[in-house]
């Protein structure tokens, strides 16, 4: 991998290439045989995005309880309930949440308050339904076959139609 | 039976006999030759273009190389631009890939090509590079009366 091709790469992963990667990267790298789909494929492993995602109450239940079971699903909404009545935050989020439109898990405020809803010592949302919650927006974010391309060929000198 | 219409073909020409690679979304001018439809052409006004390619990893099926023209000698000796990113000149038509390692063959029917032009093939989007050593070819062709 040269340095050139090794920036471009890091630009568009966001993130420094380790050992690890070159060993995987470099034999896809082969100026005659350069493998585009396979470079993106494993650069994407592990890449998230936070993206909007509403949900009505009973959308949440349906995700609740396919990824962490019943059980949290009604903790999680019984906490709800109680603390709508000590918190006008609280009781706006639910009232969001069985409105029409429902509440977005993706909304950096509803996020930062489900965190808050973390914090308090009694009655609060435990660690692992407060992961169940944050993880509903977050999907995954795969890097396209053609960024890499771009990134590359213009790396490498090559004559680009793309970027 | 006399002037009945025909399909009348000329010699084929190389225009590329070994090309670089291409990896996805690049672009290679085909390099050994330019087509004259006047010298290399009989005047024909169409063409098939033959591409022999071969790619290290299969691409994804159905998608496509694509054949670009950059007229040459358009004002005198004048040559258009050479094709670049945003701007990819005159647009010929695709070869749709096979999702093989073998080397394959395609066919281009091309109506009505520049004059004189150089020939560029687009890696439009595979996914994976053409290896180098790509054959481009061309045959004049056009549609005239039986003697």
């Amino acid at each position: 991998m040269t340095p050139d091709q090794q920036s471009a790469l890091e630009a568009l992963a966001g993130r420094h290439l380790i050992p690890g990667d070159t060993a995987v990267l470099d034999p896809l790298l082969d100026w005659d045989n350069r493998n585009d789909q396979a470079i993106a494929a494993h650069l994407s492993i592990g890449r998230t995005a936070i993206r909007p995602m509403l949900l009505t109450d009973i959308g949440l239940i349906g995700r609740l309880m396919e990824s962490r079971g019943q059980q949290m699903a009604e903790s999680i909404l019984g906490k709800l309930k109680a603390m709508a009545g000590a918190s006008e935050l609280v009781e706006a989020a639910r009232n969001k949440l069985r409105g029409v439109s429902g509440l977005d898990f993706g909304d950096a405020s509803v996020r930062a308050q489900i965190t808050a809803l973390g914090q308090i010592p009694v009655g609060g949302f435990t660690a692992d339904e407060v992961d169940a919650l944050l993880a509903l927006a977050v999907v995954p974010d795969p890097l396209s076959t053609n960024a890499v391309s771009d990134a590359l060929n213009i790396a490498e000198g090559r004559m680009t139609l793309g970027g | 039976m006399a002037g009945q219409a025909i399909v009348m073909l000329g010699t084929q020409k190389t225009l590329a006999s070994s090309g670089g690679s291409i990896a996805n979304n690049a672009v290679a001018q085909a390099s050994t030759a330019s087509y004259d439809i006047a010298a290399d052409g009989a005047y024909y006004p169409d063409a098939d273009f033959v591409l022999t390619a071969t790619f290290g990893t299969a691409p994804t099926e159905g998608t496509t190389l694509a054949l670009y023209a950059r007229p040459l000698d358009v004002d005198g000796t004048a040559d258009t631009e050479a094709p670049e990113a945003t701007r990819p000149t005159v647009f010929v038509g695709t070869f749709v890939v096979n999702n093989v390692t073998s080397a394959q063959t395609m066919t281009l029917r091309a109506y009505d090509v520049p004059t004189k032009a150089d020939y560029y093939l687009h890696n439009n989007g595979t996914g994976q590079t053409v290896s180098s050593g790509w054959v481009l070819k061309v045959m004049p062709r056009t549609v005239g009366p039986a003697a």
